[in-house]
C-alpha cells in the first residue's frame, strides 16, 4: 500500500517547503525598509551652520571702513541681505528643514502609517495567507483528512473485502475442514466397519474351517467306512449288471457308452441317463436295459455306505473287451 | 504364520474331503463283460377285435423275421401270462420277470370289404414307457407285407441298422420224379413264404441273381440243351440270353451298378472270369489263367471281383481288379473255400468252407480275415448276403433233400426257411 501513497506524501512536502518559503521571503523584504529611511534626517542635522560669527573694524579704514563701512555695509547690507538671504535661505531652509522635517514626519508618519498600513496589510496578507495557509492547511488538511477518511475508507473497504475474503476464506476453510473432518469421520468409521467386517469374517472363516475340519473328519471316518465297503459292492454292482448284460449281437468293436444312474437306497435304479453315447442305439439300450434288469443292485450291508452309495450318481461304463 | 499353516491344513483336509465327497465325485464302474446275445422280446399276439380270423398271424411273422435275424429271442408265446394289446394294459413287472427287454402288442380289426387296421406298439420294458406306436389300414392281402414291415420298424428302432425282412428270395425248385423232372425259378418272401414260379423248365436251371435295381434277374439255362446265361424282366417276363458261348456260360454276378455282369466262360479252354457289358454285349476277360476260374462276385465298390480258382492246387477265393491284374488269394484257412459272396458293407466274404464237419457256411472278416464258420454241414452251399448285411441265406443238404436256410452273420439264428414239398436251392436274397 506504500509505494501507490508516495506522490501524495511528496505532493504534501513540497506544499509545505513552498510555505516556509513564502514566509522567509515576506520578512527579508518588509523588515529593512524602515532604516533606510530614517538615515538621512540624522546627517542633515549635523551639517547646520553657527549663527554668532560676524563682527564690525576702522573709517579710512571706517571710510575705508566707510567705504569698507559702506562696502562692509554694502558688504554687510550684502551680507546681510546674503544673511538674510542666508537667514532667510535659512529660515527657508529650517521652514524647509521643517516642511522637509515635517514633511518627512509627514512622510514618516506617512511611512509609518504605510508601514503601518504595509504592516497592517502585511498582517493582513499574513493573516491572509496564514488564513490562505490555515485554509491550506485546512484544505490540506480537509484533503489529508479527505484522503486519510478516503484511505480509511479504502482501507476500511479493503479490510472489509478482506475481512469478507478472510471470512470467505474462513468458511470455506471451515467448510473444507468440515468436510474433511466428515471424510475422516466416514474413513474411520469404514476403517471401523471393515476391520469389524474382517473380524467377522476371520471369525466365520475360522469357524468354518473348524466345521470344515470337523466335517472332513467325520467325512474321514464315513470315506474310511466307505472305502472298505466300496470294493466288494462295486464288484457285485458290476458282477449283478454284467450279467444281465446282453450286448446287440454283431455290434461293431470298439463301441463304449456312459451311464450315469441314481439309487434309491434299496438299490432301486431310479433313474438312468446317458453321459457319454456309444452312438450306437443298440448298444445304448442294452446297456441301460442291463442297469435295469439287475435293479435293485445289491447295497452294502453298512448303511452308512449304502446312503452313501445311494446318494451319489453312479456312471457305468460299458465297453466289452472282445 | 500359524493361522496360515492352519488354514493350508485346513485346505489340504477340505481338499481330501471334496476328492472324497461323494456329492461331487460319481462312484465309477466299469462293464467289460457281458453276453453277445440275442435281445430278449415279446411278440404279443395281435388282439382281434372282430368276429373273422385275419389271414395272417402278425405277431407270429414279426416274431419269426426277429428271431431269423438272430438279433432277438421272442418269447414263446406259451410263456406268455398276459396278452395286452395296449400300452395302458401292460403290467410291466410281469415282463420283467420274463426277462424281455422290449414287447410288441397290437390289434388287428376288420373294417369289412377285406381291409383291416392293424395298431402296433413296440414298448421298452425297463422304462415302462412306448418307442413306437402306429396305426394302418391294410387290406387282407397285404397284412403279410405289412407284418414284415412291422419286423423292419422294430428291428430299426432296437438296432439302429435297417431291417432287411421287406425283401424276396429267389431259389431253384426241382419238382417231379428222376423220369417226369422239371426246374423252377421261385421267387418268395424273404421267409419263404408266398412262393411264386417265374419259370419252368424241363431242363435244369442254375444261379439265379438279381440285379441291384431288383427288376432283373440273371441265370442259367440249359434249356437248349447247353448252359446259357439268361437275363429276365420280373416285371414283364422278358427274357434273353447274354451269353451262351461254347463250353461253360455260368455263374452270372451282376455289378453294383447294374450294367454289367461277371461270368464264368470256358470257350477259350478252360475256365475263366468275364465281364460282360449288357447295354454293348462287349466282353472282356478278367482272368486268363491255365486253372478253373470261376463263381465271380463283386465287391460293393464295383472295382474287384471275388472269384473261385484252384489255381494254388485247392479250389481257394481270390480277387482281382475288374480292370485285370494279379489275383491275389484271400483264403488261406482249410484246403477248400469256394462260393464266395462279399456283404453288401464290405465287412463281410461269406464262403462254402470245407473243414472237418464237411461244407458249411463261414463268413471272414475282410478287414482282420478271421473265419467264423456260421453253419453246422455238412453240406451247405450257395451262400447269399441279405441287404443288410446281417444274415444269409444258403441251401443245406440234410438227409439228401436240398433245403433252404438262414443264419445271422453272427453266427446265431440257423433256421430253415418252411419245409418245402420240394427240393430247392441256390437262392438269391433281394436288394432292398
Amino acid at each position: 500500500m506504500g509505494w501507490k501513497f508516495l506522490p501524495h506524501i511528496g505532493l504534501a512536502v513540497t506544499l509545505h517547503l513552498l510555505v516556509a518559503a513564502l514566509f522567509l521571503f515576506s520578512f527579508s523584504f518588509t523588515t529593512p525598509a524602515p532604516s533606510i529611511v530614517a538615515q538621512p534626517a540624522i546627517e542633515v542635522a549635523a551639517e547646520q551652520p553657527p549663527v554668532i560669527q560676524a563682527t564690525a573694524v576702522d573709517l579710512q579704514a571706517v571710510e575705508n571702513e566707510i567705504k569698507r563701512q559702506k562696502e562692509r555695509e554694502a558688504a554687510a547690507e550684502r551680507r546681510r541681505k546674503e544673511l538674510e538671504a542666508q537667514e532667510r535661505a535659512a529660515r527657508e531652509a529650517r521652514q524647509r528643514e521643517e516642511q522637509r522635517l515635517a514633511e518627512l514626519e509627514r512622510q514618516k508618519q506617512q511611512e509609518q502609517e504605510r508601514l503601518a498600513k504595509l504592516k497592517q496589510q502585511q498582517e493582513a496578507e499574513q493573516a491572509k495567507l496564514r488564513e490562505i495557509e490555515a485554509q491550506k492547511l485546512a484544505a490540506e488538511k480537509a484533503r489529508q483528512e479527505e484522503q486519510a477518511r478516503a484511505e480509511r475508507e479504502r482501507k476500511a473497504r479493503e479490510e472489509a473485502e478482506a475481512k469478507r475474503k478472510a471470512e470467505e476464506e474462513a468458511r470455506r476453510k471451515a467448510e473444507e475442514a468440515k468436510k474433511a473432518e466428515e471424510a475422516r469421520r466416514k474413513a474411520e468409521e469404514a476403517k471401523k466397519a471393515e476391520e469389524a467386517r474382517k473380524r467377522a469374517e476371520a471369525e466365520k472363516r475360522r469357524q468354518e474351517e473348524e466345521a470344515a475340519r470337523q466335517r472332513a473328519i467325520a467325512e474321514e471316518e464315513k470315506q474310511a467306512a466307505i472305502r472298505s465297503a466300496m470294493p466288494a459292492w462295486a464288484s457285485a454292482v458290476k458282477a449283478a449288471v454284467s450279467r444281465v448284460w446282453i450286448r446287440p449281437v454283431g455290434s461293431p468293436a470298439g463301441l463304449s457308452c456312459v451311464l450315469q444312474i441314481r439309487l434309491a437306497p434299496d438299490g432301486t435304479v431310479q433313474d438312468v441317463q446317458t453321459v457319454k453315447s456309444s452312438g450306437n442305439s443298440a448298444f445304448d439300450r442294452s446297456a441301460e436295459a442291463a442297469i435295469r434288469k439287475a435293479s435293485p443292485l445289491p447295497m452294502p450291508s453298512n448303511p452308512i455306505a449304502a446312503r452313501e452309495f445311494a446318494s451319489q450318481p453312479i456312471n457305468f461304463t460299458f465297453s466289452p473287451d472282445r | 504364520m500359524m493361522s496360515k499353516t492352519r488354514n493350508l491344513l485346513s485346505l489340504a483336509l477340505l481338499g481330501l474331503a471334496v476328492a472324497l465327497n461323494p456329492a461331487r465325485a460319481a462312484i465309477n464302474i466299469d462293464i467289460t463283460q457281458g453276453a453277445e446275445a440275442a435281445i430278449p422280446i415279446a411278440v404279443v399276439p395281435f388282439t382281434l377285435e372282430g368276429p373273422a380270423l385275419p389271414p395272417q398271424d402278425i405277431a407270429g411273422i414279426v416274431a419269426n423275421d426277429l428271431r431269423r435275424s438272430g438279433k432277438f429271442e421272442p418269447l414263446p408265446t406259451s410263456d406268455m401270462l398276459s396278452r395286452p394289446s395296449r400300452l395302458e394294459e401292460v403290467q410291466f413287472q410281469q415282463w420283467k420277470a420274463l426277462g424281455v427287454d422290449a414287447m410288441v402288442i397290437g390289434s388287428v380289426q376288420p373294417l369289412g370289404g377285406g381291409e383291416y387296421q392293424v395298431r402296433f406298439e413296440l414298448l421298452d420294458t425297463y422304462k415302462n414307457s412306448r418307442i413306437l406306436g402306429k396305426l394302418y389300414r391294410v387290406p387282407g392281402s397285404s397284412l403279410r407285407a405289412l407284418a414284415h414291415s412291422i419286423a423292419d420298424q422294430v428291428y430299426e428302432a432296437l438296432t439302429g441298422q435297417a431291417g432287411a425282412f421287406s425283401t424276396q428270395i429267389i431259389y431253384v425248385q426241382q419238382v417231379g420224379d428222376a423220369d417226369k423232372r422239371s426246374y423252377q425259378l421261385v421267387l418268395a418272401d424273404a421267409d419263404g413264404e408266398r412262393p411264386q414260379v417265374i419259370l419252368t423248365s424241363p431242363q435244369p436251371l442254375m444261379a439265379p441273381a438279381w440285379s441291384p435295381d431288383r427288376r432283373r434277374i440273371a441265370y442259367v439255362s440249359f434249356e437248349n440243351r447247353r448252359q446259357e446265361v439268361f437275363v429276365q424282366s420280373l416285371a414283364t417276363g422278358e427274357r434273353r440270353s447274354v451269353a451262351s458261348f461254347a463250353g461253360l456260360n455260368s455263374a452270372p454276378a451282376w455289378s453294383p451298378d447294374g450294367r454289367r455282369l461277371a461270368l464264368t466262360l470256358s470257350k477259350d479252354g478252360n475256365p475263366d472270369i468275364y465281364v460282360l457289358d449288357l447295354d454293348t454285349g462287349a466282353l472282356r476277360a478278367v482272368t486268363q489263367h491255365w486253372s478253373i476260374d470261376t463263381e465271380p462276385t463283386w465287391a460293393p465298390d464295383g472295382r474287384t471281383i471275388y472269384f473261385t480258382s484252384d489255381r494254388g492246387g485247392r479250389p481257394q477265393i481270390y480277387r482281382v481288379a475288374v480292370n485285370g491284374g494279379q489275383p491275389e488269394r484271400v483264403t488261406f484257412e482249410g484246403n477248400y473255400n469256394a462260393r464266395p459272396a462279399v456283404s453288401p458293407d464290405g465287412r463281410w466274404l461269406a464262403m462254402v468252407h470245407r473243414g472237418p464237419g464237411g461244407d458249411q457256411i463261414a463268413v471272414m472278416d475282410l478287414q482282420s480275415r478271421q473265419l467264423r464258420i456260421l453253419t453246422r454241414g455238412p453240406l451247405d452251399e450257395s451262400p447269399s448276403f441279405a441287404p443288410d448285411s446281417a444274415m444269409l441265406i444258403y441251401t443245406s443238404n440234410k438227409n439228401g433233400m436240398p433245403r433252404l436256410a438262414t443264419v445271422s452273420v453272427f453266427g446265431r439264428a440257423d433256421l430253415p426257411l418252411p419245409v418245402m414239398r420240394h427240393s430247392v436251392r441256390e437262392a438269391a436274397w433281394s436288394p432292398r
